[in-house]
């Protein structure tokens, strides 16, 4: 019933909809096609907090990029490893509601100041003349991109109000433009509205599934934050409102659209940062000085960027074969980094350069980057535990559980004659309440001894003794260095549905359940099918059972 | 329409600039009755309340007192503390009553005495209020700011820890839901928080409650949509709205405001700026108390196992890195270093006049400060010490004892410590609601007052 509601309100607003016919049980809707597996059982419906990138990447469609260059949102709270789960599941403090409010004050002030971009939704804007007429057109058009819908009359109205209110009130204060300070507190009003911050998603009974099967609204909205990371722009929304996101073919044929915009990688730069933990290389990765002298915040920035080149280059702009990011034998330095990694700088100072990595550093992919290598790492040496445990979590999807609590976290003292770090793990390993996960862990991570705990390439390990960096798991294969691992890690039959589980988690907001088993199975088919294409998999993706509906609100 | 006529001036010394640390009271009669409980025209002193976190444990053999009672003596870790030794009582050998374990998560019971619930994995989310909500529901409900958090120390956890256990070291309990408190590590945003309010150039007062009035209308529309869970978040945020309401509505108070600081928390050259961020937000804190904005607060050293290296001290490695050996030097200097921190916190306190001639801020505020674990090596929440400093108007004993639950034996295997350390989180309560019959729930529940303590 709500589609229809919200359908029929979008008529009586008169809004340039190329809706045939409103309210009625009528033809023009396409139902729906595809069988949905009985075993499906979607995630609950419900709501979710704009992210703070989301936040900031809508303000900047919508009012320009000075209103988003003006203020930032609060900070996002990080629940299960990502951004998106503590979106979905926490409460706010009072804190984020006040910052909130501050970053609507300042982004209004900036947007009133240079209005440019919103007088492309609202002319109005444009002619400063206090009138009701303009702050309902304010409210209508720039309203419907923060709230991703028509807004019904009584939204307009109360926005309105707001308005005529702040005019009247700035009347009196002389050194103030009554207009200005009407649209600045109409802003305020939708930055700040619960609508605009938290993103419903509850869909509405569909009687063949038996779940709650999203509006075409509500799909433009997923849509469009999922691919691009920000609001629906006007485009997308027409063509919700004449709900044309219902059948897959639809919504297969938006995502593509969506997905050849110059947005898409920005976004999923974003999913990857948090993904592989990059966003905290220039801050996050102390190391100790005297063993490490070279390395700085700027050390670990230019890692950061280096993987980001590298992955849009792999698995975007080229539209490899995602697989590719564990075996590529090339990768993205400067000069600096170049430097530091002992391969002859590419000559273009700051500028990033594809460059190969020589064959004799045994280096392929994402896990001989810099970024992975430092970040999972002491400040004062390697850790294979936690470069594994990493791989195990996020790269294959693997849980590995937490140290019993009774664990003395201690190695077995160094036998006469020393002992590699990989020979005193696998004593440790020897006790069998660790040994069920560190043979996993460790053996990973032996594989990346051969570089240091900020990346560099090196023969002997920090007690002196020489590196065997060859390991193999029965689940995983067998391998004798970095290069080779990645080969591995790269024919690892669960790769595919572990990289569809981490957008599960980070961009639908929840750890896959069992319900979701028949919809990663799905996607993984087609994207193996596909050749492991990313473009392919998030078109997929947005047209899947998994995306299309929900279960009860929570 | 009323304009704010702002004195930017302050009279704060250190961090904040100017150079007397006298701060002006709101008061006209700044005078005591003879109990010292109460100004002589017979308003109550405001009574304030701090939890503080430091991380990753203790070496209880270096850290305990050797003497009990009031003959006690700073131990070597504790030595920092000796300008505030007076104004401490320092609890140790008491049980952590968690009857679960992960590591590090189960030492927040201390702050708030419920067992944590189990996420799996390194994730927990916490089980109860903590006690500086448990206190804000009693004495802050009119405060213009119901309770400030803040944290020091940047870096998250390096091993991922999760739950809301992980989010901060306050969870408060509202509408049916438990709601982290995540704390704030830029000074700049809690003075934003604290004094930004009363520092308009225009008196916006108006529109931007108006504005507050439209989400409502807004969420309620929301609302009607929702499933249960997400109602309750919704309530949260409808709380927040009408607390800031209540903090825009809030006549500027007739103290010195703080001016807002230039520190930001940002790294300088990879490094921390921590003694710096310790000082202004121990100012900012001071400031706020006298000028009555809040009487609650939290604070985060840093973060159990975060990856913070201790610079000022030439830390070699990661604190919490260095926690993991057994005997680490680096792990017992950062210790000392935390101890310095937080004296330096204290004596910011302690040096900040609350009735002129009379008292400071530590004579009514009681902070209660503790850590996740006792021997950070392993992870024993056996004997977790707690240092409550200031006396809370005479609640506590002043000067402080040291109160030890059991003796320190350290050839005696576990068990080796005695009651719960739940007990003081009661006894503390007790200073703000007399009428309290309990704290903390499950095993973790404490009815017991640790009479040894008080005044």
């Amino acid at each position: 019933m709500s589609r229809l509601r919200v359908l029929g309100t979008a008529c009586l607003l008169g809004a340039a909809l190329a809706v045939p016919a409103c309210g009625s049980d009528d033809p023009v809707f396409p139902k729906d096609d595809p069988v949905v597996d009985p075993t499906f059982e979607p995630a609950p419906g419900g709501m979710r907090r704009i992210l703070s990138h989301e936040y900031l990447r809508s303000v900047e469609l919508i009012l320009g990029a000075n209103a988003a260059q003006a203020a930032a949102p609060p900070a996002d709270l990080a629940q299960e490893g990502f951004d998106m789960i503590g979106a979905t599941i926490l409460p706010l403090s009072t804190e984020p509601i006040e910052l909130y409010e501050l970053a609507a004050t300042l982004i209004a002030e900036a947007a009133i100041a240079n209005p440019s971009t919103m007088a492309e939704t609202a002319p109005c804007v444009s002619d400063g003349e206090a009138t009701e007429a303009c702050y309902e057109q304010i409210a209508t058009n720039i309203g419907r991109l923060f709230l991703r819908r028509p807004l019904v009359q009584d939204e307009i109205d109360e926005l309105v109000a707001v308005a005529s209110f702040a005019e009247a009130w700035a009347a009196d204060e002389p050194s103030l433009d009554a207009f200005e300070q009407a649209v600045k507190y109409e802003l305020m009003a939708l930055l700040q509205s619960p609508s605009f911050i938290y993103i419903p998603e509850v869909g509405e009974a569909d009687e063949a599934t038996g779940h709650q099967k999203l509006t075409s609204l509500e799909i433009a909205s997923r849509m469009s934050f999922f691919l691009l990371g920000r609001t629906p722009d006007s485009d997308l929304l027409d063509i919700a409102e004449a709900d044309g996101l219902q059948t897959v073919d639809e919504v297969r044929e938006a995502a593509m659209n969506l997905l050849d915009s110059d947005e898409a990688w920005p976004g999923l730069a974003v999913f990857y940062d948090e993904l592989f933990r990059l966003r905290y290389l220039e801050d996050g990765t102390p190391k100790n000085a005297e063993i490490f002298p070279t390395w700085s915040a700027e050390l670990g920035a230019d890692m950061r960027t280096e993987t980001l080149l590298f992955l849009q280059d792999v698995i975007w702009k080229n539209e490899g074969d995602m697989r590719t990011m564990f075996t590529a034998d090339y990768t993205f330095v400067n000069d600096a980094l170049a430097s530091h990694y002992g391969i002859t700088p590419p000559g273009d100072g700051d500028t990033f350069v594809k460059t190969k990595w020589p064959a004799s550093q045994n280096r392929a992919g994402l896990i001989s980057h810099g970024s992975l290598l430092a970040h999972q790492s002491g400040s004062l040496q390697n850790s294979p535990t936690k470069r594994g445990k990493f791989i195990m979590n996020f790269i294959l999807c693997k849980v590995a559980p937490p140290p019993p609590d009774d664990v003395i976290p201690e190695l077995p003292d160094e036998p006469d004659g020393g002992a590699t770090l990989q020979e005193l793990l696998d004593m440790h390993m020897e006790d069998t309440a660790c040994a069920g996960c560190h043979v996993n862990t460790d053996n990973i991570g032996f594989a990346l001894e051969h570089f240091d705990a900020i990346g560099r390439q090196r023969t002997t390990d920090e007690n002196g003794q020489a590196i065997d960096g060859s390991g193999s798991l029965d689940w995983l294969g067998e391998w004798k260095n970095a290069a080779e691992l990645g080969d591995a890690l790269s024919q690892f039959e669960d790769l595919g549905q572990c990289m569809i589980k981490n957008f599960i988690r980070g961009r639908l907001g929840h750890t896959e359940t069992k319900g979701d088993k028949p919809a990663v199975t799905e996607l993984s088919e087609s994207f193996a099918a596909d050749g492991y294409r990313l473009r392919s998999l998030l078109a997929a993706f947005t047209a899947n059972q998994i995306f299309r509906y929900v279960g009860e609100a929570k | 329409m009323t304009r704010f006529k702002l004195d930017r001036r302050t009279m704060l010394r250190g961090m904040l600039g100017g150079s007397v640390l006298t701060l002006g009271l709101p008061t006209l009669e700044a005078m005591l009755n003879d109990n010292g409980t109460a100004y002589a025209d017979g308003r109550e002193l405001p009574l304030r309340f701090i939890s503080y976190f430091w991380a990753d444990g203790i070496n209880i053999d270096r850290f305990e007192p050797t003497e009990t009672g009031a003959g006690w003596q700073l131990s070597e870790e504790m030595a920092p503390l000796a300008p505030v030794k007076d104004y401490i009582n320092i609890l140790t050998g008491l049980q952590n009553p968690s009857t679960v374990a992960k590591t590090h998560h189960e030492g927040m019971t201390v702050f708030n005495g419920y067992d944590y619930i189990d996420l799996g994995g390194l994730d927990s989310d916490a089980g109860g209020p903590t006690i500086d909500q448990v206190i804000a529901d009693r004495i802050a409900v009119d405060s213009t700011v119901r309770a400030i958090h803040m944290q020091n120390s940047k870096r998250v956890s390096t091993d991922g820890d999760g739950g809301t256990t992980a989010l901060g070291m306050s969870h408060r309990e509202t509408g049916g839901q438990l709601v982290p408190q995540p704390p704030q590590t830029n000074p700049q945003i809690v003075w934003q928080s604290l004094f930004g309010n009363f520092a308009q150039p225009i008196d916006t007062r108006a529109p931007r409650v108006r504005v507050l009035d439209a989400l409502r209308e807004d969420a309620s529309r929301l609302r009607q949509r929702l499933g249960t869970v997400d109602r309750q978040r919704l309530d949260a945020h409808l709380t927040a709205i009408d607390e800031l309401e209540q903090k825009i509505q809030a006549v500027t108070p007739a103290c010195q405001l703080a001016p807002e600081p230039t520190q930001t928390n940002e790294d300088v050259g990879g490094e921390e700026p921590i003694s710096e961020v310790q000082q202004v937000m121990a100012e900012l804190i001071a400031q706020a108390f006298i000028c009555d904005i809040t009487r609650v607060a939290s604070f985060m050293f840093k973060r159990f196992v975060s990856g913070t290296v201790f610079d000022e001290v030439n830390a070699t490695e990661i604190h919490h890195s260095a926690s993991h050996s057994n005997g680490s030097e680096t792990y017992h200097d950062g210790i000392v270093y935390s101890m310095d921190k937080l004296s330096q916190f204290l004596q910011v306190l302690m040096e900040t006049e609350d009735v002129p001639g009379e008292s400071n801020l530590l004579d009514s505020t009681i902070v209660y400060a503790s850590t996740d674990c006792s021997t950070g090596f392993t992870h024993s929440i056996e004997r977790q010490p707690i240092i409550l400093a200031g006396h809370g108007c005479n609640y506590l004993a002043h000067p402080g004892v040291h109160y030890q639950a059991t003796p320190w034996n350290s050839d005696l295997g576990s068990p080796n410590a005695a009651g719960s350390s739940s007990d003081a989180l009661f006894t503390c309560l007790k200073a703000y609601d007399a009428t309290a019959t309990s704290i903390g729930g499950g095993a973790g529940e404490s009815t017991s007052v640790i009479s040894e303590i008080i005044a």
